[in-house]
């Protein structure tokens, strides 16, 4: 990052969320002086996907790797690919806590329910969870999933709030009680 | 456009958040506006204002981040963002903050100073985060004065009870003061004792730990001595394994550590390598693989687990394990671990296919007698699927081997005839080719190469078939059976009526040359045995180039571009000095690193890029000397004046057979003067072997415009050696100049400007060879013990086997063969092959003993050459220098 002379803190590059065509669901590239256009970071998208597409079945959780003089890490959820990118001799393991707790934060407010077409339309939370787990320039921000949940949703605004209890599943209707009871503790 | 609808949209459904989601899908699609749909998407957006349904607000400052660009939208916003600081809904403080920051100006920011610096202390994490970020992203972008006026705040936000916001604290506190020295460290050593409470924050005082140390440490001290390794130690038993982590790369990076202050770092490691997580584990072989390529000893403790990550099914990681065991495993794991990476190297990718091979090269250069082991890995490697560039380094590799190998010949030939047979390269089967027809005739049983040869030419293409024809005859060339010479002339003559020209051609010229041609058309006897073997030392002869191929093309391409063909090309002219010693000193791609480096600082200032590539083109070019041809050797430009002066000069040497030609370039950096017949006077009085100069003046050297001046001093006698001190001295005509104007006055006059001296030395008559023996031992005999000088010397002023190396290589202006050069810091003796040209084309060899004893080093060392005075001389100016 210009300006700054010193020792780095850790930066995440990217935090890229793409489905298995390589179509951007939510992207946001931090790095604005490697990726300084659309087609760079569209580029970039294409080859990580390549890579993957490459390296046969994924495993669950989350994995890391090195690629094109990044740390990159990976997970595969349902039919999306969340990557988080980082420089080349950032930290490994804090690059894939900052996904793992992007990934659990998006099960938190979007019930489990995370795949192409739930996250397309509760996209506002996405992007939400996105801005407050980095910043515009890299920074993270907040990385304990239960608290980036909160602050996301913590004016009520995810959509599930305004469904009446008696349409939510079982399921749904104990995740949402949980929610409530986490917020009341933690606020 | 579907924007604007949908923007005319946004006006209508105040109340709907439904919009906003469309809006920013597209935004973060990339879907580019017109500035002019930016902008009134902009003020839609910002009509939302109005609402105060919260999850709509936080979506329009998401919006406003994205799209406000010009000085007027961002006033519009500036209101209202300011007054949501002041509001009561905590979500609405950090975010209108994070915005505001990031679109305002730095006059703007100290209107809200007063809000910032009360959200650095409050209460609520996502409050206090937001304005410590802010903070930083101000300062990186240049509007940060203000921020250096917070250290208090910002202080006590290091106490706060959130972690994130104490990691903030510390990152913005450590950018306030990263250019002061010392509040750095007080800052560091205070938050050490008290201990950070959050991970990330203990991960950045763990980086800035690591840079004081390596700041700090000084030849002699270890770091174990220094307080602060103390704290790395500790963070390697924190609890987070992040933490964890972060410690032990930082020790592992640390300049020069040694293994016993490295080695808690690696059992951290180690202690990762069997983590559930794959994260965990590929740091952990990442990080541990970096230490091996330096410290491979230091890592052989993991090579247990190490082994069971080959199966592991990130394939990254298994990657690494691998390279990593074979730098790290014993002499008698060797065998198993080829077994278990041949079971894994269909699975994977080109990409660690080829660092695999890499990696096996290099083991096999470290345990030569496991070579055989290794090879049959490669050959099997060859058989597998793979791409070019897979199959490339595979052949490079043997290449290599063969020649530091020499008893693995027989086998890397085997295996490679096989991988020809079924080799969709073209470019590999001709390489494979060539070495066939090079070291074929020399094996125990050359016949069996033909029929592999052979079989390309009834099955390849053109090119491949051209090489074939080539690599048969030189069969022929070298071979004194009577037998072997008639199979090979029945095998051309189906080439001589090949369908393609080169093909043709070849087999023709080599039937005829060869004297194969009686066995082709039986109508003639077949020459007898000395006939042969003069027509083989005849065509070898016709065959070798004879002087390097690089110095070919280097002459050839200036012959090309001078554009004058009215003489034809002379190859002889090539290889004149290189004939003696079949080697010439001009290689112009080796002297251009060489080059780059010296003049590296001042590149924009001095010489042009072309002479990056050649030397010795500038003199070549200057007509007085242009009948020289090219020198024996063309010194690397060394300055004859400090960086900042008046006037700078740099000198390159070039020295010929009866000549030396000083080439100064000549830097006039006064922009109020221009000099005119500007020329350097050379004191040749203290060097021997030196007569009549011709000068040839630069007319004019205007400011900062590099001008050449010549000198050319006759040499006396060939046998004597032009060493020792030149005077030189600038001397040239000033007239002042405005610099506004660029006119100069009428009048000048004289004046003289005076310069280092120039040292002549037996390292400048040195030049390095065109190529390298293969090996040092055959050509030191081939050199003989005619001329050889033996001597010893004590070198007292070294306390090191690698300063005495080093100091000697300086001296001799000589080349290490064998990789001779590295020395091993502990070794207690040593022994140093070089290699040479010395002026004008004598081949000479060193072969230096060294010896630690208590005090200084003992040299002993044997020189031997085409001339005994100049081995005499060579010997003499080391007894000269002690």
């Amino acid at each position: 990052m210009k300006g700054l002379s010193g020792v780095e803190q850790p930066l995440v590059k990217a935090v890229i969320i793409i489905n298995h065509d390589g179509k951007r669901v939510c992207s946001r590239f931090c790095d604005r002086v490697q990726w300084d256009d659309q087609e760079s970071q569209r580029d970039f998208e294409m080859t990580l996907l390549r890579k993957i597409l490459t390296m046969g079945d994924l495993s669950e959780g989350v994995d890391v790797m090195e690629f094109k003089n990044f740390v990159v890490a990976y997970k595969q959820a349902d039919d999306l690919l969340m990557f988080v990118v980082g420089g080349p001799l950032e930290n490994e393991l804090i690059m894939a806590e900052v996904l793992q707790s992007l990934d659990e934060t998006l099960s938190i407010t979007m019930r489990g329910q995370v795949f192409e077409e739930a996250v397309l339309d509760n996209l506002e939370t996405v992007l939400l969870v996105v801005d407050e787990l980095v910043d515009q320039e890299g920074v993270i921000m907040e990385s304990e999933p239960a608290e980036l949940a909160v602050r996301v949703g913590q004016q009520g605004g995810s959509f599930i709030d305004q469904v009446p209890l008696g349409e939510q599943t079982l399921g749904q209707a104990l995740q949402t009680a949980r929610d409530q009871i986490t917020r009341s503790i933690l606020s | 456009m579907a924007m604007v609808s949908d923007e005319r949209a946004l006006a209508k459904y105040k109340d709907e958040d439904m919009i906003m989601s469309p809006l920013l899908y597209l935004v973060g699609q990339g879907d580019r506006l017109t500035p002019e749909e930016a902008t009134e998407v902009f003020f839609s957006v910002t009509k939302l204002f109005q609402a105060n349904q919260p999850s709509l607000r936080r979506l329009v400052y998401l919006a406003i981040k994205e799209l406000a660009h010009t000085a007027e939208e961002v006033i519009i916003v500036t209101n209202c963002l300011t007054k949501d600081i002041n509001s009561d809904v905590d979500m609405y403080r950090a975010n209108a903050t994070r915005v505001l920051c990031k679109i305002t100006d730095a006059q703007m920011v100290q209107q809200i100073e007063r809000y910032l610096k009360q959200e650095i202390v409050d209460k609520n994490p996502v409050v206090a985060s937001a304005a410590l970020v802010s903070g930083q992203q101000l300062i990186m972008h240049n509007k940060g004065d203000v921020v250096r006026r917070w250290v208090n705040e910002v202080t006590q936000a290091l106490d706060h009870k959130s972690p994130m916001v104490q990691y903030h604290a510390l990152a913005l506190l450590y950018l306030i003061k990263q250019h002061d020295r010392l509040a750095v460290s007080k800052l560091v050593q205070s938050m050490c004792q008290q201990g950070a409470r959050s991970p990330m924050a203990t991960v950045l005082l763990v980086r800035y730990v690591a840079r004081i140390l390596s700041e700090e440490v000084t030849e002699g001290t270890e770091y174990k001595d220094m307080p602060f390794f103390g704290f790395l130690e500790h963070c390697l038993r924190h609890r987070s394994d992040i933490v964890m982590y972060e410690a032990a790369r930082a020790i592992a990076l640390l300049p020069n550590v040694s293994p016993a202050e490295l080695q808690p770092a690696v059992s951290v490691l180690q202690r990762f390598l069997v983590q559930s997580r794959p994260a965990v584990r590929f740091a952990a072989i990442r990080t541990l693989s970096m230490i091996a390529s330096s410290m491979p000893l230091a890592v052989t403790s993991c090579n247990a687990d190490m082994e069971v990550l080959i199966s592991d099914p990130n394939r990254s990681i298994a990657t690494l394990a691998i390279t990593t065991l074979l730098r790290t495993g014993s002499e008698n794991s060797i065998e198993r671990l080829l077994k278990q990476i041949q079971n894994f190297l269909c699975e994977i990718s080109d990409e660690f296919k080829v660092k695999i091979v890499v990696a096996i090269h290099a083991l096999c250069i470290k345990y030569p007698s496991k070579y055989y082991a290794l090879m049959n890995f490669l050959g099997n490697a060859l058989r597998e699927e793979g791409g070019y560039e897979f199959k490339r380094a595979i052949v490079e590799a043997y290449l290599g081997l063969m020649n530091k190998i020499p008893e693995s010949k027989e086998t890397c030939l085997s295996h490679l005839c096989e991988f020809i047979e079924d080799c969709e390269h073209a470019q590999l089967s001709t390489r494979v080719l060539h070495l066939l027809g090079k070291e074929g005739p020399h094996m125990p049983e050359p016949g069996k190469y033909i029929r592999y040869i052979y079989n390309r030419l009834i099955l390849e293409n053109a090119v491949v078939r051209a090489a074939a024809v080539s690599a048969l005859a030189s069969f022929a060339a070298e071979s004194a059976s009577e037998s072997l010479r008639k199979s090979v002339a029945i095998l051309l003559r189906q080439s001589l009526m090949d369908s393609d020209d080169e093909v043709r051609d070849r087999a023709v010229f080599f039937s005829q040359k060869l004297g194969l041609e009686a066995y082709q058309k039986k109508a003639t006897a077949p020459p007898g045995p000395e006939e042969v073997a003069e027509l083989q030392e005849d065509t070898k002869q016709g065959m070798n180039i004879p002087c390097p191929v690089p110095n070919l093309e280097v002459e050839l391409t200036r012959y090309l571009s001078s554009g004058i063909f009215d003489t034809p090309f002379d190859m002889t002219k090539v290889s004149k000095a290189a004939l003696v010693t079949s080697k010439d000193s001009e290689v112009s791609a080796r002297n251009e690193s060489l080059f780059g480096d010296s003049t590296g600082p001042d590149a924009g200032l001095g010489v042009s890029a072309k002479a990056q590539v050649d030397l010795a083109e500038e003199v070549m070019a200057t007509p007085e000397f242009s009948s020289f041809g090219r020198p024996f050797k063309s010194c690397p430009p060394k300055d004859l004046t400090e960086a900042e002066t008046e006037y700078t000069a740099k000198v390159i040497v070039h020295l010929y057979e009866a000549h030396v030609i000083l080439e100064f370039i000549c830097v006039n950096t006064l922009n109020d003067q221009l000099l005119e017949d500007v020329f350097i006077q050379v004191d040749t009085s203290d060097v021997s072997g030196l007569g009549g100069m011709t000068i040839v003046p630069a007319p004019r050297l205007a400011y900062g415009e590099p001008s050449r001046s010549y000198v050319c001093i006759d040499r006396t006698e060939v046998d004597e050696y032009p060493l020792g001190q030149l005077a030189c001295t600038m001397k040239f005509s000033v007239k002042d100049m405005d610099p506004t104007t660029g006119e100069a006055d009428e009048e000048g006059y004289e004046d003289e400007y005076g310069l280092d001296d120039l040292e002549l030395d037996v390292a400048t008559l040195m030049a390095k060879p065109g190529e390298l023996p293969s090996s040092f031992k055959s050509a030191w005999e081939a050199l003989g013990p005619d001329n050889e000088v033996a001597d010893s010397f004590m070198l007292e002023q070294h306390d090191s086997i690698s300063s005495a190396v080093t100091a000697v290589m300086d001296l001799l202006g000589m080349t290490a063969c064998d990789g001779t050069d590295n020395v091993n810091d502990r070794a207690r003796g040593h022994i140093l092959l070089l290699t040479g040209v010395f002026v004008p084309g004598v081949q000479v060899m060193v072969h230096a003993k060294f010896v630690l004893t208590s005090e200084c080093v003992a040299l002993e060392l044997v020189l031997r050459s085409e001339l005994h005075a100049v081995s005499e001389l060579l010997a003499n100016s080391i007894s000269g220098s002690d």
